[in-house]
């Protein structure tokens, strides 16, 4: 059995730097959750959290994450919004966000899931997935982690990744930097000795939960890492109210099971990303759905699931949200298509404000099940992906240029030119009608409506006349005399000659 | 002339190319279904993998029916045929009688210019059409060099149709090809091909006008036309007097 922790080190910044490509704004989050148990103790230097805070008011809202360029200005966890905006003035501080914090961390299990259908929630920053059935399948650990990583970067989240034998040991690993692979129990104590005792807080809630007095007593009596811990004598630490610590560590060893429970993804999706800023670029908003459809992708992924339709709404301040409805043309998963149409919606999107978030929602979600790969690589005529480009085209093209700009024709049965054919929506598999055959010629173009010809033009005859009368059942009534003719630079046309009046000519059609 | 046929004797090599012989491209083309032509053209037919330009002299005087063959051989494979921007309805009927199957053909109407470029670029490199046929009224060399490496990327047969008056404008196609109504049929001057020079123009007395129409009642047609507008043939001759000397092949 083989853990692979994904622990995310910047949680609280992590909702409102999601949408933004490049790290060009300082952000930064402000919260009064007390942070004393929060990650960034590990990950921060630890000089930069001793001292007391500077300036701010005592029990307001302190600074909780910043990103890397707020960090460079000098601005630390623990500050006030007073002095981190004396420091940096361009910041952009946000309240931080527990509940979008949790779906974030939701939605992660709910990608993750298409790796292995055994994963846990181990709030507030972790999921842990049970990888070892699937390590054949990606290629080993090490092929396993570098493609988490990947699809994190797509996701929008920065992500440390660790495993071990025990979830508690994969947990505590990521915790300290990621990166780190230990695959064998007995390498445990080993590689797990440099921690420092400050991850025991991250081991449990509830009973089992290692207090803070205990850290700061083993700390206070110069116990700095896990190692030296592991030679405290046992029943001196339960003499001292620190069990908790014991079974934290023997758990973290395998000495005692680890019950996790199973993460189960919902069957529908839906996300929300914010935007740092309010925006208009349909480049940005493109960003943040991509990020979007890639976790979908991957919850779709996880469920062997596909998609037809999905819906984004770009939410503004005080106006009511704008609805994207996408098609995509066939149920598919795949995360190109879709943020290929994405894109296309939104730049032919006329927005009424600035967009503040953007949300996706995927109601009605398909079985879809995966393809074999074949012995000899992927064939170019596969009939499926042929099909799927047709679509995909079609779906393009009616994205961008409206619906009614994208059509088919089709024959139909009726002798009146103008009711011989129809449009039809484009259709894939659409079998063509074969209608009535007309025996005498026709036209390869047919004129919108017939233009009238003034008398000066002369036109030769050629052939004809063909009569055409019918339709007096329908309001449309025809009673013409149909000719071909040569016009002036020699093209074929077809006229014909109202019977009604007998004088008027028109052009109907120019045979190309 | 003596000393050129040991020459023309040698045995043919790929590795050199003789400038009077046609380029080899890298896919063979869509038979035109019209062996004049096909005799003409670099890889026997209408090239894919590049752009051809067609410039009529009018709308209307044939250049539907010169592609339709290659067109109805093409509806065989499972593939849109797309239609970007044509100047007016393509009817059903007729375009069922020339064998094109209706199914495939994909019509698309954008709104502006740019919209097109867009659409027939897409068309092209989706790799979902099997031919993609372009009206253009006006095109720069940018956008027409794009819809080229678009082309050289794809397999599809990629097809522009332009006004006659711009056929002196450069452009990055593989083909261009100019279509003159005549009374004795569709004289077609290739502009540019890739390989040999342009040769004499090609006339496709299948494509005269009324043969087009009527295939039965072509030749009785053309004579009496003939007839009737012998003044106008001559004066279009005498304008153009490289077209006097074409010779149907």
């Amino acid at each position: 059995m083989i853990w692979l922790a994904l622990h995310l080190p910047n949680l609280p910044l992590q909702p409102c730097t999601r949408a933004e490509g490049s790290a060009d704004t300082p952000i930064a989050v402000f919260g009064t959750t007390p942070s004393s148990g929060h990650p960034w103790r590990y990950a921060l230097p630890r000089q930069t959290q001793a001292g007391p805070p500077s300036g701010g008011r005592a029990g307001g809202s302190r600074l909780v994450a910043a990103n890397a360029r707020a960090l460079a200005a000098g601005i630390h966890p623990g500050l006030g919004l007073a002095s981190a905006l004396a420091l940096a003035p361009d910041l952009v501080a946000r309240p931080r966000d527990i509940r979008g914090e949790a779906a974030l961390l939701v939605e992660l299990a709910c990608w993750a899931a298409q790796f292995t259908p055994q994963l846990a929630l181990d709030a507030p920053d972790c999921v842990l997935l049970d990888v070892g059935a699937s390590l054949r399948l990606f290629g080993g650990i090490g092929e396993l982690m570098a493609r988490i990583a990947h699809g994190g970067a797509a996701l929008g989240l920065e992500l440390s990744l660790a495993a071990a034998p025990t979830p508690l040991a994969a947990r505590w690993l990521a915790l300290c930097g990621g990166g780190r692979i230990v695959e064998r129990h007995d390498d445990l104590p080993a590689r797990l000795a440099a921690l420092p005792v400050g991850v025991l807080e991250s081991a449990a809630g509830g009973r089992d939960a290692v207090r803070a007095e205990s850290i700061a007593l083993l700390e206070a009596i110069g116990i700095g890492t896990i190692g030296q811990c592991l030679h405290l004598p046992r029943d001196g630490l339960a003499r001292r109210d620190a069990q908790a610590v014991t079974r934290a560590l023997d758990r973290a060893f395998g000495r005692l099971p680890d019950p996790r429970p199973p993460f189960v993804p919902p069957q529908t999706f839906r996300s929300r990303i914010e935007l740092a800023l309010p925006s208009a670029n349909a480049e940005q908003l493109t960003f943040a759905a991509r990020r979007l459809l890639a976790a979908l992708a991957g919850h779709l992924a996880a469920h062997q699931s596909g998609i037809e339709h999905y819906r984004l709404q770009l939410e503004h301040d005080e106006l009511p949200a704008s609805v994207l409805g996408v098609h995509l043309g066939v149920v598919s998963r795949d995360e190109a298509r879709c943020s290929l149409l994405a894109r296309e919606h939104i730049a032919a999107l006329r927005l009424v404000a600035p967009v503040t978030a953007v949300a996706l929602e995927a109601a009605q979600i398909l079985p879809l099940p995966g393809e074999s790969g074949t012995l000899f690589g992927a064939q170019l005529g596969n009939p499926r992906e042929q099909a799927e480009a047709r679509t995909l085209l079609v779906e393009r093209l009616r994205a961008r240029l409206g619906n009614d700009a994208v059509g088919c024709i089709e024959m139909h049965g009726d002798h009146r030119p103008e009711r011989a054919w129809q449009a039809v929506v484009p259709q894939d598999g659409r079998v063509a009608r074969t209608g009535v055959h007309h025996p005498p010629p026709r036209p390869v173009w047919l004129l919108p409506e017939p233009q009238p010809l003034a008398r000066s033009d002369t036109l030769q005859l050629v052939a004809g006349p063909e009569r055409i009368e019918a339709g007096w059942w329908d309001g449309f009534d025809v009673a013409r005399d149909y000719h071909l003719a040569l016009g002036p630079q020699r093209q074929l046309l077809w006229v014909f000659r109202e019977l009604r009046d007998g004088e008027s000519w028109f052009v109907h059609g120019v045979f190309g | 002339m003596a000393s050129l046929l040991p020459f023309a004797d040698l045995p043919p090599r790929t590795d050199i190319w003789r400038g009077d012989s046609l380029a080899a491209p890298a896919l063979p083309g869509i038979a035109s279904g019209f062996a004049q032509l096909d005799a003409q053209l670099p890889g026997n037919g209408w090239p894919l993998g590049a752009l051809t330009e067609i410039y009529a002299e009018a709308e209307g005087i044939g250049e539907l029916s010169l592609l339709a063959p290659a067109l109805a051989r093409l509806a065989a494979q499972d593939k849109w045929i797309a239609c970007i921007a044509p100047p007016w309805l393509p009817y059903a009927p007729a375009l069922a009688a020339l064998d094109i199957d209706l199914a495939r053909l994909l019509i698309v109407r954008p709104q502006s210019r740019a919209e097109t470029l867009w659409a027939a670029r897409q068309a092209i490199a989706s790799q979902a059409c099997s031919a993609v046929l372009c009206w253009l009224t006006r095109a720069d060399m940018q956008s027409l060099r794009r819809l080229q490496l678009a082309a050289e990327a794809s397999h599809t047969l990629s097809v522009l149709f332009r006004p006659a008056h711009q056929a002196q404008q450069a452009t990055p196609a593989a083909l261009k090809l100019l279509l003159q109504a005549r009374l004795d049929g569709l004289a077609l001057r290739i502009l540019k091909r890739r390989g040999a020079a342009p040769a004499a123009p090609i006339l496709l007395p299948q494509l005269q006008c009324t043969a087009r129409a009527l295939p039965h009642l072509a030749e009785a047609m053309a004579m009496a036309m003939a007839m009737a507008g012998h003044h106008d043939l001559a004066g279009a001759a005498s304008a153009k007097p490289a077209a006097a000397a074409m010779h149907p092949c």
